[in-house]
């Protein structure tokens, strides 16, 4: 192909050099961003196999849930809906959580579920919790990491570091000392580890490498791979069971009793950060804008802080707290958790009737939607 | 650092800028030397700033493997300047050739050293192994420098033109060093010759003369074929030629249909970005592929793929080894000889020797059939004209299969692992439709898909989409390329597969 392109007689200026590198990155980024707009989700493992699931069956699903292990190891959705069977009420439920999400990606998951077909959808459970701006390097350059790197991921990001600029501004205010301008580089620094992702993103990099291997398929391999729903556990629900032990060893157990005895000496602090405020405002507005109910929920943990969010925006939110060993105790017995965030499956079972029970308060005809 | 990988485009933008800005010839070449050193150390460095922690600390056994792959490269320049300046200075013929069996035994003998020592200890072995004779014959471990057999093909036409007086000793160090280490040909060619390039190393480069569209347009294309159409070839050749026993005829001429499109685009599509990246710096580079699967018959086939490397063969080798000057068994002891060691060129292993031996096969056979044929009537010419490029074409995606073959050694027998040979042989069964074992077909979309690149390959080779593409303004090339761009981001796959031809 070297010998296809005659040259052509040179002589440009600058400004015309210039002028056309504009024009080619202005119409790189513009067919990136309208091809992006086009491409169906990617074959994330677990995240992708929820949201083509979805796509299929969206329609059938009142209530959704999503967050990060958990929801997705915690809710039980099967078991949801028998309990609200039990007591009169009809409901069918799914669990979208995927391990390790939290925000800004369950942000960006949530509006990719909520774009998927949702006709019956009356609830959205979405676990509350912090953002996560730092990703370490190991967790870095997956798949998954990059597709939730879109335009108002990265504006959150921005949020988050004008608040560590301004923390770190009253930090020095308060102490009466100068902040140094190392202080002020770190969040920029962290910015910048999302840089690469997010062009990869919204250059919708690698987005059909995996067409050769689909070509290759027949047409009864491609219908059989699209119903091969690995990742939605045995009753298609959506809840995977722990893979780990269950059970913690001496020392684990030691640490575990330790925090929850600071929780029943005092609860976790409360705190909220702008960034974390404004993903979680922006996760109501979109379950809001999708004809559905958002209900925030905070899953039992003995940490001794606890993201929540300020008053004035709590105010218009449903927040269900199970994180309060006096009110849960089972949920806090040692028998029932793997560790201080998470229950094992027997601690799921009794959370999901505990969700169940909660959601029973609401009135039975309670929706947005006309 | 591949030229696909984002890091070179920032790379490559440094290079560019202060380049253009330098206002001395010398001040541009001492910079692009240093930058071709940096290119080249991003292959082995890993992270700077570990590896210049551990040479503070002196601490060299923790250092990555490969730190002194460029010792071997100024080793080899180095050498090949003294026998220059030797040749130049040499007063009798015996003098001159003194000097060229130098570079040529230095030269060789560290190619072979760390390409082929352990394939011949190995073979020995296997070889005495027949016998019954079991030696205890070791391997070493030994590291390939990254392009060690493009960059001293390179240096060795610098010794052998001097000693041809086509061309004159180079006097200064710098320009002999900034021609064998020229970065966008430095680690997968095209090998450029001497001759060709250091007369530009000699005159300043003028940007006015550069042809931007030209270079970019070509290091476009070139990315296309590299990161799109290859890595997407690649997924269908890489699953038949791992257990080829499985499929069908069809599935068979399929995929490797698709193998050859995967190593032309993999191979030259390198060779497009490293000459328009070249063509940014003001450097020209010797053309390396010509649509070689339209050729018409194997002789055709080897004008047109990988030239750079074809040519040197043939000046360097097949004429040094006497030609055609001579009888027909001893044109075609030339012939052969020529082949098999181009083949072993390509990577120490018996099937790329076969593979050499095949095409050394082909050539004899053409000349002979040329010779037989050329009183033949016109419709038995037509008919050739007709089905020349496809049996041609049907020939080489054959020998496709011995150059995919590679064998592994094992360690402790020091015996072949003939998995790839015997995959090869399956294949080829497969290929020719020789028999018929497996089940798995293909699919009309595979097909398609060969189909509709084989007609984008014929239309550019018909000149029809360069002649439309230069008609078009600078501003609506810009916008096309950059569409382009975005819609052949859509097929890189996030972690790229090494270049096929580093390997050699």
């Amino acid at each position: 192909m070297a010998t296809a392109v005659s040259p052509l007689p040179p002589g440009c200026s600058f400004l015309q050099y210039f002028a056309n590198g504009l024009v080619f990155l202005l119409a790189m980024a513009f067919a990136g961003v309208l091809l992006g707009r086009w491409l169906p989700y990617p074959n994330i493992p677990e995240a992708g196999e929820k949201i083509h699931y979805l796509a299929a069956y969206g329609n059938d699903y009142d209530t959704l849930f999503t967050g990060s292990s958990r929801v997705n190891f915690q809710v039980v959705p099967t078991l949801f809906d028998e309990f609200l069977a039990s007591h009169g009420r009809a409901s069918k439920s799914f669990n979208a959580g995927i391990i390790g999400m939290r925000p800004p990606e369950q942000g960006f998951f949530l509006g990719e579920v909520l774009r998927q077909p949702h006709r019956r959808l009356r609830w959205v459970l979405v676990e509350l919790t912090s953002i996560e701006a730092y990703t370490p390097p190991t967790r870095r350059g997956s798949a998954r990491y990059v597709f939730w790197h879109d335009g108002p991921r990265m504006m959150l990001l921005g949020t988050w570091v004008l608040a560590q600029w301004t923390a770190i501004r009253s930090d020095a205010s308060s102490n009466g000392s100068k902040s140094h301008w190392a202080d002020y580089c770190e969040p920029v620094t962290v910015y910048f580890t999302h840089l690469p992702a997010f062009f990869e993103k919204e250059m919708n990099f690698g987005s059909a490498a995996g067409l050769g291997e689909w070509l290759r398929l027949t047409p009864a391999q491609r219908a059989k791979r699209r119903n091969r729903w690995a990742g939605l556990g045995k009753d298609r629900d959506g809840w995977m069971p722990y893979s780990i032990n269950e059970t913690m060893n001496d020392d684990e157990r030691a640490a575990y009793q330790k925090s929850y005895e600071a929780r029943l000496q005092s609860p976790a602090v409360q705190y909220h950060d702008p960034a974390t405020d404004d993903a979680v405002q922006a996760m109501s507005e979109a379950v809001t804008r999708a004809g559905a109910t958002p209900i925030f929920v905070i899953p039992p943990t003995t940490s001794g802080q606890q993201y929540y969010p300020p008053p004035e925006q709590a105010r218009k939110m449903i927040i269900w707290s199970f994180s309060d060993p006096h009110r849960y105790p089972a949920l806090f017995a040692i028998e029932n958790r793997v560790d201080f965030l998470h229950l094992n499956t027997a601690g799921a079972k009794l959370f999901t009737q505990a969700l169940a029970e909660r959601f029973l308060e609401l009135p039975a005809n309670q929706s947005s939607k006309p | 650092m591949l030229f696909v990988e984002f890091r070179f485009f920032v790379f490559f933008l440094i290079v560019f800028g202060v380049h253009w800005t330098l206002r001395s010839n010398t001040a541009r070449k001492w910079w692009l030397l240093l930058c071709n050193h940096v290119f080249y150390a991003c292959f082995f460095v890993g992270d700077p700033s570990v590896f210049f922690d551990h040479i503070t600390h002196g601490q060299w056994a923790k250092l990555p493997d490969g730190w002194w792959f460029p010792v071997v490269l100024w080793g080899s320049t180095c050498m090949d300047y003294a026998v220059g300046l030797g040749i130049g200075r040499a007063t009798s013929i015996a003098g001159r050739r003194g000097w060229l069996l130098v570079s040529l035994v230095v030269n060789l003998g560290v190619l072979c050293f760390f390409k082929y020592f352990n394939f011949f200890i190995a073979s020995g072995a296997g070889f005495l192994g027949w016998f019954g004779l079991h030696g205890s014959l070791h391997t070493l471990k030994i590291i390939l420098p990254y392009g060690i057999s493009f960059y001293t093909f390179q240096s060795m036409s610098y010794s052998i033109d001097v000693y041809r007086k086509r061309l004159e000793p180079v006097r200064r160090f710098l320009d002999l060093a900034f021609f064998i280490s020229f970065f966008p040909q430095l680690v997968a060619g095209p090998i450029v010759r001497a001759t060709v390039f250091l007369p530009q190393v000699f005159e300043k480069r003028v940007w006015a003369n550069v042809d931007v569209r030209n270079a970019v347009t070509l290091f476009f294309i070139g990315f296309v074929k590299k990161a799109c159409v290859s890595e997407f070839a690649a997924q269908f050749s890489d699953e038949f030629f791992a257990a080829p026993q499985k499929y069908t005829h069809g599935a068979a001429l399929v995929a490797v249909m698709y193998y050859a499109v995967q190593i032309y685009c993999d191979f030259s599509g390198y060779t497009d970005m490293a000459i328009g990246t070249a063509r940014l710096l003001g450097y020209d580079l010797t053309l390396n592929f010509d649509f070689p699967y339209f050729s018409r018959n194997v002789t055709e086939f080897w004008r047109r793929w990988h030239i750079s490397l074809s040519t040197w063969l043939r000046d360097y080798l097949y004429i040094s080894l006497g030609g055609n000057r001579g009888t027909k068994l001893f044109t075609y002891r030339n012939l052969m000889l020529t082949m098999l060691l181009g083949g072993l060129w390509h990577g120490a292993s018996w099937n790329f020797v076969i593979w050499g031996g095949i095409h050394g096969l082909a050539l004899i056979f053409h000349r002979e059939w040329v010779r037989l044929t050329e009183n033949a009537g016109a419709v038995f010419k037509r008919i050739m004209v007709i089905i020349a490029v496809p049996v041609t074409f049907y020939w080489i995606c054959v020998t496709w299969i011995f150059f995919r073959a590679t064998d592994t050694y094992d360690d402790k027998t020091h015996l072949l692992e003939a998995t790839g040979l015997q995959n090869a042989i399956a294949a080829l069964k497969d290929f020719t439709f020789i028999s018929r074992r497996g089940k798995i077909g293909t699919t009309w979309e595979c097909v398609a898909i060969l189909a509709a690149l084989a007609l984008v390959h014929w239309l550019n080779s018909q000149r029809i989409l360069g002649n439309g593409w230069r008609r078009l303004p600078d501003w609506a090339a810009a916008a096309l390329l950059g569409v382009g761009t975005a819609v052949a981001l859509l097929f890189v796959p996030v972690h790229y597969k090494p270049f096929i031809y580093f390997q050699f």
